[in-house]
């Protein structure tokens, strides 16, 4: 038992050392060493992805006579069975993945921040029709919405891109709806109202600024997860179409037992790839929840 | 209570019709039909098409051909397959089992695996139990389960010949049930890591809270064992969060089913979505899809009727 309440005590200990947290949000958010090199792995990614096929030279396309070659001093990440550089698919593989992650969050919180907002704010018929809407959406399986989705339009990086950010807006809205509930009730709210403000003035000069930042630290887990949604799309051969690359697509090899058993070059560098951009995604929500001072409460995979 | 129920009920079957007419409505105007891939084929003639789409009844507005479809599909039809010709209906009745028994044995061994780490780590914040639960909810959050999947079979199928990677009875030998476990292994634990993550961080959660409870601390002041304090009156009411976040992780769990199915030719629904979305076989996604939304549904309401039989307080709150 004296370890039940050994517990307890050291619960409360880590409570009060976060409520301690002071200093700027970069400073608190600079604390985490983990957090950091998150952000320093997709800063570089970034960077390598966007500028390196063109510093380098490299076309992901063009089909080269050296088939299925180990990495060596021509193709540093070897070739496929086209004779494509496997560096040049890798970089460009991995911008598309990362813009596709990026590019759904954006359009996941661009359509349920104004949802949410709309449900909190007003309550009432578009309250039920909005929060009985978004618990659809989360009671069926995500994967499987998608793959309809995806068999009824031909899959495109931007097609992608769409279904997988439209999907995600329920985990918004239901965050921005709850503490939009809390953030209506208070008296500066009241006070705008009693000064003639517009509706739109008051939610976008009063009660966005005060529910958005739980926002924020939920937006890299979106991201990872849109990622990893992506790249299970493509591994399955309905996401990314070649002879365009992701990561997910650049997998697909593996599929085939003779590669993956013998020509381990093909999929391993893509899989570390993939492994360690979402790590590092997770390590910035991660960086960002700590900074934020906010407790892991909400619901998430 | 039987109020509550009807009407939980009544939401789910509802909740079923607006879910079918979505996926049936988009597939339906999918760009080229559902015809698309039989027009590509040189060897169906154009007169052939047009009897199907009569026969298929795809000349009509696309809200009665749903209404037609469902109307089939409740008694049991749920048309032919466009590549086998088989009837969709007895494909899936072969599909349902192998999904089932890989989808439990996942949830039973993401239950048994994260319930006692997250209370161990609840009991002993920080100790080196803590650690390892939370170093395996964020690796399982970071890992998707297809590469896990792959590094699996990479290790234990290729490198090490120890469990097969294929299937769920060796090809050529008598179905036993030892051949049947050691096929489940490797892909209930993949899919179990889906949802894993998530259950500890619940488990120790409720767990932490219940623990500052002043009927714990009652209950250590009556001078009762440390055991049955942790078994008798912290575990029973931290368990009550953490079935309704099973709740909520069923369409993680079901999800990642399908690709892990996909990956290790396990013959269920999963595998049978997927194939059939590439082969555009859409009566057969169609299909899939309208079963394993009924399952998850189902899912969901016995979750809620364990949820108020471990809480009298919801059913008197209903009440």
């Amino acid at each position: 038992m004296e370890q039940v309440v050994a517990g307890r005590q050291s619960a409360d200990k880590t409570r009060r050392r976060q409520q301690k947290a002071s200093g700027g949000f970069w400073s608190r958010y600079a604390r985490s060493k983990a957090a950091l090199l998150g952000l320093g792995v997709i800063g570089l990614e970034i960077v390598v992805f966007t500028l390196g096929p063109v510093l380098l030279q490299l076309d992901p396309y063009t089909l080269g006579r050296e088939f299925n070659t180990p990495p060596g001093a021509g193709h540093i990440l070897g070739t496929d069975e086209f004779g494509r550089d496997l560096l040049a698919r890798l970089l460009y593989g991995g911008g598309v993945s990362l813009f596709i992650g990026m590019a759904a969050t954006l359009i996941g919180m661009v359509v349920g921040l104004p949802l949410g907002l709309l449900a909190g704010y007003y309550r009432g018929k578009t309250e039920t029709v909005v929060m009985r809407l978004a618990d659809l959406f989360l009671s069926v399986p995500e994967m499987v919405l998608i793959l309809v989705l995806v068999a009824a339009f031909r899959p495109s990086v931007p097609a992608l891109t769409l279904i997988i950010g439209i999907m995600s807006w329920p985990g918004a809205a239901r965050l921005i709806y709850g503490n939009t509930l809390t953030v209506r009730e208070r008296e500066y709210i009241q006070a705008a109202r009693t000064h003639g403000l517009s509706d739109l003035r008051i939610l976008s000069g009063y009660v966005v600024p005060n529910v958005v930042s739980p926002l924020w630290m939920t937006m890299p887990f979106h991201c990872a997860r849109a990622i990893l949604t992506e790249s299970a799309l493509s591994f399955l051969g309905v996401g990314v179409q070649p002879p365009q690359a992701s990561l997910g697509n650049l997998l697909y090899a593996a599929q085939n037992i003779v590669v993956m058993s013998s020509r381990p070059w093909m999929w391993v560098p893509a899989g570390l790839c993939l492994i360690a951009t979402v790590i590092s995604i997770n390590f910035i929500g991660e960086g960002i929840r700590q900074a934020l001072d906010i407790r892991d409460n909400l619901v998430r995979p | 209570m039987a109020g509550y129920a009807a009407g939980r009920l009544l939401q789910a079957v509802a909740l079923f019709f607006c879910i079918t007419c979505l996926a049936y409505v988009l597939l339906t105007l999918a760009p080229g039909g559902p015809l698309s891939t039989l027009r590509a084929n040189a060897d169906i003639s154009e007169e052939q098409i047009a009897k199907m789409t009569a026969q298929l009844g795809l000349d009509k507005p696309v809200l009665a051909q749903y209404g037609a479809w469902i109307g089939k599909a409740l008694t049991g039809d749920l048309g032919t397959s466009f590549r086998t010709s088989q009837p969709v209906a007895a494909t899936l009745s072969q599909r349902i089992g192998p999904s089932l028994l890989l989808t439990l044995s996942a949830l039973l061994a993401a239950v048994l695996i994260g319930i006692p780490l997250g209370i161990a780590s609840a009991l002993r914040p920080g100790a080196a139990v803590d650690k390892l639960a939370t170093a395996l909810s964020f690796l399982t959050s970071s890992i998707p389960s297809f590469l896990l999947s792959l590094g699996l079979i990479f290790i234990f199928a290729v490198k090490l010949k120890l469990l097969p990677a294929q299937g769920m009875f060796y090809a050529g030998s008598p179905p036993t049930p030892g051949a049947l476990l050691i096929h489940l292994f490797l892909p209930s634990l993949i899919i179990a890591g889906n949802i894993v993550g998530g259950i500890i961080k619940q488990t120790k959660g409720s767990v932490l809270e219940v623990l500052g409870e002043d009927f714990v601390r009652a209950a250590v002041a009556k001078g009762i064992g440390r055991r049955r304090v942790v078994l008798e009156h912290v575990f029973r009411n931290a368990l009550i969060p953490v079935v309704t976040q099973i709740g909520l992780l069923t369409p993680f769990l079901v999800g990642g089913a399908v690709v892990v199915e996909q990956i290790f030719s396990w013959p269920g629904l999963g595998s049978l979505l997927v194939q059939s979305i590439i082969n555009r076989d859409y009566p057969t996604v169609m299909g899939a899809v309208t079963l394993i939304t009924a399952a998850v549904l189902t899912c969901n309401i016995l979750l809620d009727f364990i949820y108020m039989r471990l809480d009298p307080r919801i059913t008197l709150r209903i009440q």
